[in-house]
């Protein structure tokens, strides 16, 4: 039996509408992704800053731009303008492979300038000012000596920032980006870092997270003392990309955020009464350079995978959503059918197979290779996201949304085999395949608006929204909005924030009504293939 | 061998069955003609016979294995070529019956060498590798007679596979049903040609309203023949006597000059030469022309109503 599975199975994968129908959700989702992506900006425009040193000949400024994983942007241009009662001066450049750019202004030292720094891409513009010179954490404004390196920011703080980490979704590591004096490549530089509990500092100030929440702020100390640290690594390059490793359990996610859900707070804010990581940079001889605070937050959940999530979600829950039955009914009827209703089958069930055999198998070869074209399509379509949006989905996503589509899959498959027992001509199938599809993909909220009516539900109301709910239970179309709705955890409709379980939509629900959708029909059609001819 | 006992088909309960307790065998080595009207329940037997239907009671056993409850066995011992071949057209040739081998457990080199003889045999070389939809009709029913010997199976069943075909094409036929014969297989012969029925067919199952009428074996054809059929003479000496006495043996009898057709025969035509000698008469030829199976058949078919 396994050439003939083989051959259906082959069959099924090779036909023209199957390749259509499969195709389609991919070229739709070619279109949609890099245009969902390009406006939420995931994968952003280069992270651009700069640092700044002057000696004889001028100033001299050092850029670096990198892409969301912290490696080098090319063709990201710079133009840095010194601006004095004595005149204007101005120096350009472009970073080059490695994302640097060597720029100078040829600027009269001994002055104080105002500067600004214009950064363009292709993708994107930046702008930022700076000051030639330094203000010292004791409120002190200083000029920086000769060939004393200053950072400038462009958006992003420097030396310290977070890049995402190229192997692990959930995790962003640190880039630090520094030079030696006159612009040197850094020596055996040293970062250290320590984790505090905020908690065990002095109250000095208080603030309120966009009105809702009062949140304490308490202020460490200006920095620690090398030996109080943990060494992160040593900086041998103007840029170097360290992983870090916080404690677990603290990620902000008790924390209420100011549109009242729950969730990380905006980077930038720490938690109050959790951990904070202090960062500092000190040169080969021990001297304190730099210091940053983090809150630990900011080392997970990067922002490009909720965004991809978020139109993972959409496109799953609505492209798909449509495709998936289509696929299914498609090759259903192509790969069973069409053959039942005209005869062809017969001239199979002729040969030394059972009916139950022969269907099983049909059944099966149908349902895999339609799996195998969901899973193309969805593995394209994560590809896409990775490549407009520099992350893959996270795998439990990509299993649970698959797993919804093989229910569905499933669940049509049966449907269309079931039908094909019920009629004797392909028309009639075909219009009943057709009606299938309308109805559940695009009538079904109008029967649940027209029945909820009928039963006097106020549409717009909590019940009405449990009833549409329930309601998915009974699509096969709509399982994987079930399941959608289960991952992301939230249920946002007629102004209702509930939870899915207050819908009645629970792990359990949903595996049971995942199995019965591809139990029923398949039982079903499987009575009628053997009892009757 | 096919056993067919007691098989009754209904397609809806306010219709009469389709088949109705029908039982007849196949054995080994003969070849059954099967005939009867346009509805007379053949196709629905064989149908029946092959599995692809299922009956409402009654039994079909191949070889041993009941065709219902051991559909895969008794499938495996049986080849159909139905009326009109219905196969997926868009499928080649060649891998269509590749993917029939695979039903009957024939591996890869087994199969391709079993399909390339099968091919040659039918006379499709050099068409193996076209879809099936770029088939002629003919072309078709080669193609379904390729498919039914896939696994040289011991039973044979034809449905009305020489409808349509050239003489050429019902000469091959009949040599290969021939051929089968000597193998020893059970050949299942449906056809309205009852004149190819009658030339190669071991006995005949007669079918009516989905009863079996009759089911006869070539002697008993034979017979039929010699009981009822036309005997001409040409006699040298004809004469009033001899008229007399040939009218004695039918009411049908023209004469012309020498030669008398006597119509509606039933006796025996050597006792009517010995008899004519015996009498002086010197008759010069003698031929019998029987009945032949239409004949039979509608006569049969007259007498059930």
């Amino acid at each position: 039996m396994t050439r003939p599975l083989l051959y259906d199975f082959k069959r099924t994968l090779r036909s023209k509408s199957v390749i259509v129908a499969m195709l389609l959700p991919i070229l739709i989702s070619l279109a949609i992704v890099p245009l969902s992506l390009g406006v939420t900006t995931v994968s952003g425009p280069p992270s651009s800053q700069a640092l700044m040193y002057y000696d004889s000949n001028g100033y001299h400024f050092l850029a670096f731009s990198s892409d969301q994983y912290g490696l080098g942007a090319a063709g990201v241009n710079y133009q840095f303008n010194l601006t004095s009662a004595q005149g204007n001066y101005a120096g350009t450049g472009t970073t080059n492979s490695s994302g640097f750019a060597f720029i100078t202004v040829k600027a009269p030292i001994g002055q104080t300038y105002n500067g600004f720094v214009k950064v363009t891409s292709s993708s994107s513009g930046l702008s930022g000012q700076f000051s030639t010179e330094v203000s010292l954490p004791n409120g002190t404004v200083v000029q920086p000596s000769e060939g004393q390196i200053v950072p400038i920011s462009v958006g992003t703080p420097i030396p310290f920032w977070t890049v995402q980490d190229q192997n692990n979704a959930t995790k962003r590591d640190l880039l630090v980006f520094y030079a030696g004096p006159f612009g040197a490549r850094p020596q055996s530089y040293s970062i250290y870092y320590k984790v505090y509990n905020e908690s065990s500092f002095q109250t000095s100030n208080s603030a309120t997270d966009q009105g809702n929440t009062s949140i304490i702020f308490r202020q460490p100390p200006a920095y620690f003392n090398e030996s109080e640290m943990i060494l992160l690594g040593t900086l041998n390059d103007y840029k170097q990309i360290y992983p870090v490793t916080l404690p677990s359990n603290d990620t902000c996610s008790n924390v209420v955020t100011s549109n009242g859900g729950s969730g990380a707070l905006e980077a930038g804010f720490p938690c109050p009464g959790d951990l904070l990581i202090y960062f500092e940079l000190f040169s080969q001889n021990g001297t304190l350079l730099q210091t940053q605070q983090f809150s630990p937050d900011q080392f997970f959940t990067p922002p490009v995978v909720v965004q991809s999530v978020n139109i993972a979600s959409s496109f799953f829950a609505t492209i798909m959503g449509i495709f998936i039955p289509l696929i299914a009914i498609i090759g259903a009827y192509s790969s069973y059918g069409k053959d039942r209703v005209s005869g062809v089958l017969e001239s199979v069930l002729s040969r030394p197979v059972t009916r139950m055999g022969l269907t099983t198998s049909r059944f099966l070869s149908t349902f895999l290779a339609l799996g195998v074209a969901i899973g193309i399509s969805v593995g394209a379509i994560d590809g896409m996201l990775k490549y407009f949006g520099g992350q893959f989905l996270s795998a439990a996503f990509l299993l649970a949304s698959t797993g919804a589509f093989l229910v569905e899959l499933a669940a049509f498959i049966g449907l269309i085999f079931l039908f094909s027992h019920l009629v004797r001509s392909s028309g009639l199938l075909i219009g009943i395949a057709i009606g299938l599809f309308i109805i559940f993909d695009f009538l079904w909220g109008v029967i649940v608006l027209l029945v909820s009516v009928a039963v006097r539900l106020n549409p717009g109301s909590l019940a009405y929204l449990k009833a549409s709910t329930i309601a998915q239970f009974f699509n096969p179309a709509q399982y994987i909005q079930l399941v959608i709705l289960y991952l992301t955890n939230t249920s946002q409709s007629f102004g209702f924030q509930v939870a899915p379980s207050v819908l009645g939509v629970t792990v359990a629900s949903i595996v049971v009504a995942g199995l019965l959708w591809i139990a029923l029909p398949f039982a079903a059609f499987l009575y009628l293939a053997i009892k009757r001819d | 061998m096919i056993q067919i006992q007691s098989l009754t088909k209904t397609y809806g309960r306010n219709q009469p069955p389709a088949l109705d307790s029908a039982s007849f065998e196949v054995r080994d080595g003969e070849i059954v003609g099967f005939v009867g009207l346009n509805g007379a329940g053949k196709t629905t037997t064989i149908r029946l016979a092959v599995g692809v239907s299922l009956p409402t009671s009654g039994t079909v056993v191949v070889d041993g294995y009941d065709i219902v409850k051991d559909k895969a066995k008794a499938s495996e011992k049986i080849g159909w070529v139905p009326e009109f071949p219905n196969y997926e057209l868009n499928a080649k040739v060649k891998s269509l019956l590749n993917y029939f081998a695979g039903f009957y457990g024939l591996s890869g080199e087994e199969a391709d060498k079993r399909i390339k003889q099968l091919i040659a045999s039918v006379g499709l070389t050099g068409y193996e590798n076209r879809k099936l939809r770029t088939y002629s009709q003919g072309m078709k029913k080669r193609f379904s007679l390729a498919a039914s010997m896939i696994s040289d199976p011991q039973n044979l069943l034809f449905d009305e596979i020489l409808n349509g075909l050239d003489p050429e094409g019902i000469h091959f036929m009949r040599s290969l049903m021939l051929d089968l014969k000597r193998r020893n297989k059970a050949v299942l012969l449906s056809s309205h040609i009852l004149t190819e029925v009658e030339n190669i067919a071991d006995r005949v199952v007669f079918v009516h309203r989905g009863k079996i009428l009759q089911v006869v074996t070539r002697g008993e054809l034979a017979v039929f023949g010699a009981s009822g059929g036309s005997l001409k003479l040409v006699i040298q000496n004809l004469n009033e006597d001899a008229v007399n006495y040939l009218r004695t043996l039918s009411d049908e009898v023209i004469v012309d000059g020498n030669s008398v057709v006597i119509s509606n025969f039933y006796g025996d035509s050597a006792q009517v030469n010995a008899e004519l000698v015996r009498r002086g008469f010197n008759v010069r030829e003698l031929s019998f022309e029987k009945s032949n199976l239409e004949e039979y058949f509608f006569k049969i078919v007259k007498e059930a109503g």
